[in-house]
């Protein structure tokens, strides 16, 4: 994964924000090496990752999938397929096409970083401004790992090219398990 | 004429040991060049506190947006 942004999509209101919505819907947006992984693999995950037998009661908080060319279409509409026949009940998840994406606030990008300042600090001294924040592989990396994404040894193997301090390296690896880590427990992010 | 006389002391065979040597010497300069010119931008980048995995990030991405609800 190279970069993740949270924001607002789908809807026809300009420059939504999270109080006035309007009829957006909150979603993450990944740029991949399609090298690396394939979107049919982030499929997987996303598919795994949310109930699709579950009904959204609002537009803000429904599962979607928003494709960007027709390859994508064609590959999440087989994937819904074969969710549908494997739950054996309706796919309430939309496929639709992938419109104008709006940055959300900062204090939503990098959620998980954003509750480890140590870690956070570091990064934001290196990048003042957030748009390059954002868009920082490291940032992202760090934002996972925070939330117990990843494993100890993969974390291990690039921890040296994140650009953190000895102090953030050792803090970091004190924030791993031995083991694989476990998910995160705690719910979406709260405004401030 | 220095050179003709040059050509004219060394045989093939020293010709060829000369080649051979000049071959390994040059890539081993070439490798020890790249390694330590890889190492100089590495430490270069770390000078500008940009993290490795920033500056090796590839050009070419792809983008996927998702709604988890």
């Amino acid at each position: 994964m190279v970069r993740t942004r949270v924001g607002y999509s789908g809807g026809t209101k300009k420059s939504p924000t999270y109080h006035d919505l309007g009829d957006h819907t909150e979603t993450i947006q990944l740029d991949y090496d399609p090298t690396q992984i394939s979107y049919k693999e982030l499929l997987e995950i996303f598919w795994e990752s949310h109930n699709p037998g579950s009904r959204s009661w609002s537009r803000q908080y429904m599962a979607a999938i928003f494709f960007h060319n027709d390859q994508q279409k064609k590959i999440a509409l087989e994937t819904k397929d074969q969710v549908a026949a494997r739950i054996k009940d309706e796919v309430y998840t939309q496929i639709l096409p992938a419109t104008m994406f709006y940055l959300a606030e900062d204090y939503h990008q990098k959620y998980f970083l954003r509750l480890e300042p140590e870690l956070l600090n570091e990064l934001t001294a290196i990048y003042h401004s957030t748009q390059d924040f954002v868009a920082s592989t490291a940032a992202a990396r760090l934002n996972g790992y925070v939330a117990g994404y990843g494993t100890r040894a993969g974390i291990e193997a690039e921890i040296s090219s994140l650009g953190l301090s000895p102090a953030g390296n050792k803090r970091l690896l004190g924030m791993v398990s031995k083991s694989e880590p476990a998910r995160p427990t705690q719910g979406c992010p709260l405004p401030r | 004429m220095a050179m003709k006389i040059l050509t004219a002391r060394i045989s093939f065979s020293e010709i060829l040991i000369l080649v051979v040597t000049l071959l390994a010497v040059a890539e081993s300069g070439t490798l020890s060049g790249t390694k330590e010119g890889t190492m100089m931008k590495d430490v270069a980048l770390l000078k500008t506190g940009i993290p490795l995995i920033d500056a090796a990030a590839p050009a070419k991405t792809e983008t996927a947006t998702f709604a988890l609800g």
